[in-house]
């Protein structure tokens, strides 16, 4: 049970098309010679989510033969610009916001070669099956486009009632919106039953317990600025969570009871964000499970502290 | 002026609550805590435990011990650490069943909020998790505890 993202899919401004940048030179537009990712922002996809997103369509393929993305049930109708059809050798499982999501809307699918293809620009596009792409029965796709990262790692002790694949893809949705994308590290259970319930004091910045000490010191797989979660049955005193950690061991402790927020809350707290008295934002100081109008926001310059973080990297 | 209900629960909602604040509500507020405590929801229930007992008021006993009482280890963690900051006497009772609690975590937290004058009951569960606790940090720390407390309290009066 978890999820991973991919960056580096580009927008290709001969056919419209998505593809992955990294494989440029194997690429093959319609339009002749290898994708181009002129103009095109970075964009984010989730793949091997086990359960899909909320939210989510699943299925969509990589094919190792053109580099783009396509609906892989349909393979059969698939048209591949390199010929026959598109090949899901090798492909990850892909699954795209569908309707609902953070990210820039009017992505489309082509009834016709069963790629993805911005939709604004159908003029301009190019079909492998000739002509333009089509934009007939397709739902309405959002592809999250980012400039930085954030690495996050899952230490659980205890697993918190909402389940940490949603918590994940609650900061993805919200983090995405100022471009920030969040990577899933890994996962690791810790056997640590003396800090399961562990003393924080009052959580302040800068100030950590000797069990906070002890729990932070728990960095399998994380590099220097990796954030890393610990899952807690509880904290003394009781908080939902909180996100003082020791000096260069970014981090923060969530308890099992928190909200569907919290998690993204006190990360924003690692990358340096303030509690703010407005109740539709993430970093609202009146308690996460008083937001409203969910998902909650993250404001302009919130996204330009989060980016100067040294916590995030550029990407 | 009445504390109300509305006023508690928010001090409560707060991902990190402020309890050296929340503590000014003062007594008024124990009629709605306990109310929070009985309720359905582990979060609130145990954020309103420990504020009940950081209010310092004697009466705040029989809520943290309602709380000591749960089938969740959350509002029995949060009953022990509120436990910390109630007189001796309400903590010793509040105590009593939470030195043996099933989880070392509850356990552990209980071991921190025993008073420097503990009685002879809490005083002789300090003395058998000192030398039984299977969990070391849990063991250390009872060793600690006990140290602290038998030189001259009542569990070495007569």
């Amino acid at each position: 049970m978890s999820w991973g993202t991919q960056r580096n899919w580009r927008w290709c401004s001969r056919c419209q098309g998505l593809w992955f940048g990294p494989s440029q030179a194997q690429s093959t537009c319609p339009e002749g010679g290898n994708h181009s990712q002129t103009g095109s922002g970075n964009y984010s996809l989730v793949h091997q989510a086990s359960p899909t997103p909320p939210n989510h369509q699943a299925n969509w393929r990589w094919c190792s033969k053109c580099q783009g993305l396509w609906f892989g049930p349909n393979q059969a109708q698939s048209t591949c610009p390199e010929g026959g059809n598109h090949s899901q050798t090798g492909s990850g499982n892909y699954a795209l916001a569908n309707q609902i999501g953070a990210g820039q809307v009017n992505w489309r699918w082509c009834s016709r070669c069963q790629g993805l293809w911005f939709g604004p620009n159908q003029a301009q596009s190019t079909c492998p099956e000739g002509g333009q792409h089509s934009s007939a029965g397709s739902g309405n796709y959002r592809l999250p486009f980012v400039t930085s990262r954030v690495r996050v790692h899952a230490k659980i002790l205890t697993s918190p009632t909402v389940s940490v694949e949603t918590l994940f893809h609650n900061m993805r949705e919200v983090y995405a919106t100022v471009n920030v994308d969040v990577e899933w590290a890994t996962r690791e259970t810790l056997n640590l039953p003396a800090l399961n319930i562990v003393d924080v004091d009052g959580c302040f910045r800068g100030q950590t317990t000797s069990e906070q000490n002890q729990l932070f010191s728990n960095r399998n797989f994380a590099d220097a600025n990796d954030v890393v979660i610990y899952f807690v049955q509880a904290t003394d005193p009781p908080f939902n969570g909180c996100a003082a950690h020791p000096a260069g061991r970014p981090g923060a402790v969530v308890v099992r009871t928190a909200t569907q927020w919290t998690f993204a809350h006190e990360i924003g707290h690692v990358l340096d964000l303030n509690h703010v008295n407005d109740n539709n934002r993430l970093m609202t100081g009146n308690g996460t499970a008083n937001i409203t109008n969910p998902p909650p926001d993250l404001v302009a310059p919130e996204g330009t502290t989060m980016h100067a973080s040294p916590i995030t990297d550029n990407v | 002026m009445a504390v109300t209900s509305e006023q508690v629960r928010a001090v409560l909602d707060l991902d990190e609550p402020d309890y050296d604040a929340a503590a000014q509500l003062g007594p008024d507020a124990l009629p709605h805590l306990q109310r929070f405590v009985e309720g359905g929801d582990p979060n609130l229930a145990s954020k309103a435990a420990y504020l009940a007992g950081r209010i310092g008021d004697p009466q705040a006993a029989p809520i943290l011990e309602l709380a000591a009482g749960s089938d969740d280890p959350v509002l029995r963690s949060a009953a022990a650490g509120g436990a910390r900051h109630l007189p001796d006497e309400q903590a010793n009772t509040v105590l009593l069943t939470l030195l043996d609690d099933d989880d070392p975590g509850v356990r552990k937290t209980a071991l921190k909020a025993v008073p420097a004058n503990p009685s002879q009951d809490i005083a002789a569960k300090v003395e058998v998790l000192r030398e039984h606790e299977s969990e070391p940090a849990v063991r250390e720390l009872a060793a600690e505890v006990f140290d602290r407390t038998s030189g001259g309290g009542a569990a070495s009066s007569p």
